[in-house]
């Protein structure tokens, strides 16, 4: 996204040139140490940057702060505002700027909840067993250690105040024999145990754990250089894969077009198209809180007032939202807008299918839970396939057939009951641990990422998260970072206690049922940016038996070549 | 199981299974590639803890194709062994003796780097580069030949020929209505030449795009999809 405004703003003022720079994760860090160099001093007017600039650096200079989008959460938002300003006495100063209409509405949440000092707390996160396995292999590449002594350790932080001892075996077991079924781990080496000290002696194990410390697991990265030699600053992996030769791309304020990739390094060459594709991280992409989703829910109450004519005093509502009654009205007569005790729900069919679009207003991540949980409880119903979508304010359920959702079942369909049983089962099939399972697997050392230049030596210890994921599944079900990521998906990923709350919240309200005729101002975020996940329980081959048909409806439609 | 899957090419019977091999019926042979035998072990010895029931898995779906289509012959288009010899290749050494009735041709991929001698004690034929019968040939990876020109189609006294290959673990992306999309691995069909899927099951797959006239044999769980 920052690259993109970054390359708006010069295409609207070209004169700024020089006097804004971008910042981001993924810019070359010469480029990035010069443009906070730059800052500090005071030569460059205005930067555009990500979370990269949240924390650590600072910045006294800086005047004012512009928010571009939801912020997603009070604490993050006023975090941001405190960058300006940046010492005692001084005031912060921060703008706003929505992306879209109902980020207006956040505007305005975001206002009450820090009138009403309204913000988050931060949970830390408990036993992950990652970062102990990382913790010991880096003991191990010292001087070793006696298990005793750093269980004692350990076990007085707060991290790891409940490990069991079981949990410890496991885990000594893990870092010196590979996993519990010894005869299929035959020839596992790093840990090695010697008079009782747990060492790490192999040379190149050493020196792969050493390159490989750290817990901010990002996408695999691929450097990206000019086919004239000349270093531009690296990308995901995943976004080069999807481009073809030819196809032009921005990076780091420029147009580029890419040739080929060679040896882990993605080739490019200058391009002047107009037209680019702009990479999007998969990082960053905080979910709302639970704080501001509250606030924003009872924003929408509001709106009520707001279009009832015999409403006393319009003028005292937020501005913001008087703003939107255009599209508060829109959004009324095609559907509904719910009120604080109520959850909206819209079926609309389209050329695209069946959907089912939901409104809890919790945040992207509980969405993607719920969706899950939803698809699944109505795919017990009948056998159907659905791909989800969700952002923060709601998610969708698509499908190639009607979706059996209806008064009679909807309250039973958002039960609290069986709930736990329910995600267990969901999770499964929507793979959310298995993406999970790449942060742990990283961190816990089962991928490596090669060396530094030498991609091609290492290629034989190449493999990816999802296929040792299988792996495990099949033949290791009771592996402790297995284990871990599903942990991970319940407690953070699913935010099963906020889940929990969400579908209280939910049995105790009103669920409004709405059949709109076309798209409603509330479903149009959803549809143009989301992230799409599948649900099905259908057998596969049937699936694939089922897109094959309609792959091949598709090809008599169109002209022969 | 399904029953294998008949695929004619230049008037020779083959015969595609969802255990990613192909037997070619008047000549008696088995074709696989991409086997990556030992890739497990070296995970281990490099301290990633990957148990080897997925290597023994993969030996015993081979034992199981090999006594189900009795051939003469089996030939590998490449990456047979994952890379230098460890415990696991031990395995297989014992397996082969058990098994010495059956030829096996290796045609060399980029990760056979054993020694040549190590292949023949193992009772493999090595070809370093190519190997043909009839109008057939095998190569491990298809690009080299297609930067060669004018072997290419190589229409050897007037007689078409065909290429199978492996080194590219195909893989294709199936989409259908409501935005679903689906991965699998595949065999895959041009005029000219086939890819087929790594055997192994511990690899991952790299998509192709065929064209119209190209044919794809998705491996979906325990049935094998046609596309196009």
């Amino acid at each position: 996204m920052s690259e993109r405004w970054y390359q708006e703003i010069l295409n609207q003022a070209p004169e700024l040139a020089g006097a804004v720079a971008l910042h981001h994760g993924s810019i070359d860090m010469e480029l990035r140490l010069w443009v906070e160099e730059a800052l500090h001093s005071g030569t460059l007017k205005a930067v555009v940057c990500t979370a990269s600039l949240d924390l650590g650096v600072d910045f006294r200079p800086v005047e004012t702060v512009i928010q571009v989008g939801s912020p997603k959460g009070v604490a993050r938002f006023l975090q941001r505002a405190g960058r300006s300003g940046h010492q005692p006495g001084e005031l912060s100063k921060i703008y706003f700027l929505p992306t879209h209409s109902l980020e207006l509405v956040e505007a305005a949440a975001l206002k009450s909840a820090m009138k009403e000092n309204f913000i988050e707390s931060r949970e830390p996160m408990l036993l992950c067993f990652d970062v102990l396995v990382q913790y010991l292999g880096t003991l191990a590449i010292g001087e070793g250690f006696y298990p005793e002594i750093i269980f004692k350790e350990i076990s007085s932080t707060y991290c790891f105040r409940e490990i069991k001892k079981e949990e410890w075996h496991q885990i000594l077991h893990f870092i010196t024999e590979g996993g519990d079924a010894l005869q299929q781990y035959d020839e596992f080496r790093k840990i090695e145990i010697i008079n009782g000290l747990y060492k790490i002696t192999g040379r190149r194990i050493a020196m792969r754990h050493r390159l490989h410390i750290g817990t901010i697991v990002s996408d695999a990265m691929m450097k990206v250089k000019f086919l004239s030699g000349g270093y531009v600053g690296v990308i995901e992996e995943y976004f080069i894969s999807r481009l073809n030769p030819g196809d032009v791309f921005t990076l780091a304020g420029r147009n580029l077009e890419f040739v080929m990739i060679k040896e882990m390094t993605a080739i490019v060459k200058k391009s002047s198209a107009k037209k680019a594709i702009v990479p999007s991280w998969n990082g960053g992409r905080m979910p709302l809180s639970a704080n501001l989703g509250l606030m924003l829910r009872k924003k929408f109450d509001e709106v009520h007032l707001l279009l009832d004519k015999n409403s006393a005093s319009p003028k005292k509502m937020d501005i913001e939202l008087r703003v939107l009654k255009p599209l508060f009205e829109l959004q009324q007569s095609l559907s509904h807008i719910p009120k604080e005790n109520e959850l909206l729900i819209e079926q609309i069919e389209t050329s695209d299918g069946f959907h089912l679009f939901v409104y809890p207003f919790e945040g992207r991540l509980v969405h993607e839970a719920m969706a899950a949980l939803l698809a699944f409880r109505i795919s017990r119903i009948v056998p159907i396939s659905f791909s989800f979508a969700m952002n923060d304010y709601g998610f969708e359920l698509l499908s190639d057939q009607p979706v059996p959702v209806d008064d009679s079942n909807v309250y039973e369909l958002f039960t609290v009951e069986d709930l736990t049983a329910d995600i267990q089962r969901s999770v499964n099939s929507a793979e959310m641990a298995r993406r999970k399972f790449r942060d742990v697997a990283v961190i816990g050392g089962l991928i490596f990422q090669g060396y530094p230049g030498e991609y091609k030596k290492t290629r034989h210890l190449q493999s990816s998260a999802g296929l040792l994921f299988n792996v495990f599944s099949e033949y290791d079900p009771h592996n402790l970072l297995l284990r871990q990521a599903y942990h991970e998906v319940m407690e953070q990923q699913m935010e099963e206690a906020r889940l929990r709350n969400m579908l209280e919240r939910i049995s105790k309200s009103r669920i409004i049922l709405r059949f709109p005729e076309k798209l409603t101002p509330f479903c149009f975020p959803l549809k143009v940016d989301s992230m799409r996940e599948d649900l099905s329980s259908e057998k596969l081959e049937d699936r694939v038996k089922k897109m094959q048909q309609q792959l091949s409806r598709d090809l008599e439609k169109k002209p022969v070549r | 199981m399904q029953s294998p899957v008949s695929h004619k090419i230049l008037n020779q019977q083959f015969w595609l299974t969802t255990d990613r091999t192909m037997f070619w019926e008047e000549e008696k042979t088995l074709i696989v590639s991409d086997l990556h035998f030992g890739k497990t072990g070296h995970f281990r010895k490099s301290g990633i803890a990957v148990p080897s029931s997925i290597y023994k898995e993969d030996l015993q779906r081979l034992i199981v194709q090999i006594q189900y289509f009795q051939p003469g012959e089996l030939i590998i288009v490449g990456d047979m062994f994952h890379s230098s010899a460890n415990k696991e290749l031990e395995l297989f050494l014992k397996w082969r003796s058990d098994l010495s009735g059956i030829n096996i041709r290796l045609v060399r991929g980029n990760h056979d780097i054993l020694k040549e001698d190590w292949y023949a004690g193992a009772g493999i034929q090595l070809s370093l580069q190519t190997h043909s019968r009839r109008q057939f040939h095998f190569i491990h990876d298809i690009s080299d030949q297609l930067e060669k020109k004018e072997g290419y189609i190589a229409n050897e006294r007037g007689k078409s020929s065909y290429f199978f290959s492996g080194h590219m673990h195909p893989g294709i992306r199936i989409q259908g209505a409501g935005r679903q999309s689906l991965c699998f691995p595949c065999f895959y069909f041009s005029k000219k030449y086939a890819i087929l899927p790594a055997f192994s099951r511990f690899t991952g797959v790299a998509m192709i795009y065929p064209d119209a006239e190209e044919q794809v044999f998705a491996i979906v769980n325990q049935e094998l999809i046609r596309f196009q």
